[in-house]
């Protein structure tokens, strides 16, 4: 301790208080939201670079809501049988965590499938896919209200205190998503750049296409219930959208998104306790700014061309 | 020469609704097919169904075994938010051949800067694929196309919206590419003039006449054919070795007169 008050900008950062305790002392109690903070930032930033390149931003907001509802149904039989709110929260794995998946997922392969936009569009279809799902929570939270507040601990996360379980859960999936990733990179790629030139080249677009998307779903899935569901959409969307106004290699798109999304993790975290602002909007914002420097590298590029 | 895939009764169309029927197609190695007709004939419809991106309606394609494919998309097709180099665009070309869970090899990048020599874009290599200018980026396809050295290299209507020098450009490289490999080439455009001096045979299609025929491009380029497809008045003209068709007009016009 002695040490790092003798480091100046450690000690300016690290020893700051906030009702009598430092950022230091906290770590231990925080520890576990921090660490399931980077780890949804690192999965989601790296996932966002394929949310924007396919343009299936809504597709991932569509994916939450219908996440948060299997969540929320999951309550609602559970009450409907007569058990209680906090029994079901922990049976997590087995109960509202499972059918937060399976909803995520069935959604995931539903969406995947390419429809003819001759009657209703695909952003209809998607803005559907989100408010039903939406109003049906609501409507599920407000019959349940009783049992509201440990709903709403699930489906809207708890940032500063992650269970060791929850921790477990999201490492493990992000882990798995990520060497899916990593062994078919070059499909995902192909696929989502030119999918009928991979197809007539003999590769299994459809097949690599609901692959990207279930990875995609499972990580919104499990990542919500760690950190809630305006973080994980904002490290989607944020850090991959700065990183790829910055570069023209799609490998540094994946790095830059990563750090910026980890970057905006930490400094989040530690903003929220500093400040004592709400750690989700705190990440989020913070995220915000890693739009900066893309967006004066673009104005600087009009500029130069007239 | 080797059937390489041939069509038997095909139907082809989307959503369940043929647009074209009984379609009798055979390709054999070294052809160099133009498929030609006008705007929302079919032609891209065919080729997507021969290639397998679209289901097959009726009847049956046969292919032979281990035959591969080249498809050079339209230009358009690629976004241009993808922050990817032209290299790494035509590297793609070899994703299928090298197979899932294996790396890209310094052998696959010189074979894909070996085919952008070839087309003469190897100095773009670095650039960005979205920097390039409309004939860049179809070289670009065009070298993909051809990386995984495929049996058979598809195109689609590979100089639309091109000036007369880059069209020009493109059709000459793809002659010079077919007459040095021998590679089977399949190439849709709307346009009759272009495909009739460079492509040996013909599919012509008309899928809202029912209309599909092929055969040597010598013998289907007549004024006959071309009228009964079009409904036009066409006249081909030869000069300096190479065909000219010039439409005079419509003929429903005329009969109506």
């Amino acid at each position: 301790m002695d040490f790092l008050r003798s480091v100046p900008l450690l000690s300016t950062l690290l020893l700051v208080e906030r009702d009598g305790m430092t950022f230091l002392d906290a770590l231990p109690i925080l520890r576990n939201g921090i660490l399931a903070g980077v780890v949804v930032a690192v999965v989601s930033a790296f996932l966002g670079v394929y949310v924007i390149l396919k343009r299936i931003v809504f597709v991932s907001a569509a994916i939450s809501q219908i996440s948060s509802l299997g969540v929320a149904c999951a309550f609602l039989v559970a009450v409907f049988f007569g058990h209680r709110a906090s029994e079901v929260k922990s049976q997590f794995l087995s109960g509202p965590g499972l059918t937060s998946v399976v909803f995520a997922c069935v959604a995931a392969i539903i969406l995947a499938r390419q429809v003819s936009e001759k009657r209703i569009t695909r952003e209809s279809i998607l803005g559907i896919g989100y408010l039903l799902p939406a109003g049906l929570t609501l409507l599920i939270l407000d019959v349940l209200s009783a049992e509201a507040h440990a709903i709403e601990d699930i489906l809207f996360g708890n940032s500063v205190f992650v269970s060791v379980e929850q921790l477990r859960v999201q490492v493990v999936t992000a882990g798995a998503v990520l060497l899916i990733h990593l062994l078919f990179y070059k499909e995902f790629i192909f696929t989502s750049l030119d999918p009928e030139t991979a197809t007539a080249c003999g590769m299994r677009t459809q097949l690599f296409n609901r692959i990207l998307l279930l990875t995609i779903a499972f990580t919104i899935s499990v990542s919500i219930m760690s950190i809630g569901a305006l973080p994980v959409f904002a490290f989607m969307v944020i850090p991959a959208s700065a990183a790829l106004t910055l570069t023209e290699r799609l490998r540094n798109a994946f790095l830059l998104s990563v750090v910026f999304g980890v970057s905006a993790a930490l400094v989040g975290f530690y903003l929220s306790f500093v400040f004592a602002l709400p750690t989700g909007p705190a990440m989020l914002t913070t995220a915000g700014f890693f739009l900066i420097p893309g967006g004066l590298r673009t104005l600087v590029q009009r500029w130069r061309r007239g | 020469m080797s059937v390489l895939l041939a069509a038997h009764d095909l139907s082809i169309g989307y959503g369940g609704r043929a647009l074209l029927s009984g379609i009798e197609l055979s390709i054999e190695q070294g052809d160099w097919w133009g498929v030609v007709g006008p705007n929302g004939a079919g032609k891209t419809t065919l080729i997507k169904t021969l290639l397998g991106i679209i289901p097959v309606l009726a009847g049956r394609i046969e292919r032979r075994t281990g035959l591969s494919f080249g498809y050079v998309p339209q230009r358009g097709v690629i976004d241009d938010i993808f922050p990817l180099p032209a290299l790494d665009v035509v590297v793609m070309g070899r994703y299928p051949r090298i197979g899932p869970c294996r790396r890209v090899t310094r052998a696959d990048r010189e074979l894909a800067l070996h085919y952008m020599g070839r087309v003469g874009i190897a100095h773009l290599a670095r650039k960005p694929f979205r920097s390039l200018s409309g004939g860049q980026k179809q070289r670009t396809l065009i070298a993909r196309g051809l990386v995984p050295e495929p049996d058979v290299l598809v195109l689609d209507e590979p100089t639309d919206g091109m000036d007369l020098a880059g069209e020009t450009g493109i059709m000459e490289l793809i002659s010079d590419l077919q007459r040095g490999s021998g590679r089977t080439l399949l190439m849709i455009s709307h346009s009759l003039n272009l495909v009739a001096n460079h492509a040996k045979q013909l599919m012509l299609i008309h899928g809202a006449e029912g209309v599909f025929r092929t055969g040597m491009t010598d013998e289907l380029l007549n004024s006959k054919t071309l009228e009964e497809m079009y409904h036009l008045s066409v006249a081909v003209h030869s000069f300096a070795g190479r065909r000219f068709l010039f439409a005079h007009g419509s003929t429903d016009t005329k009969e109506k007169a």
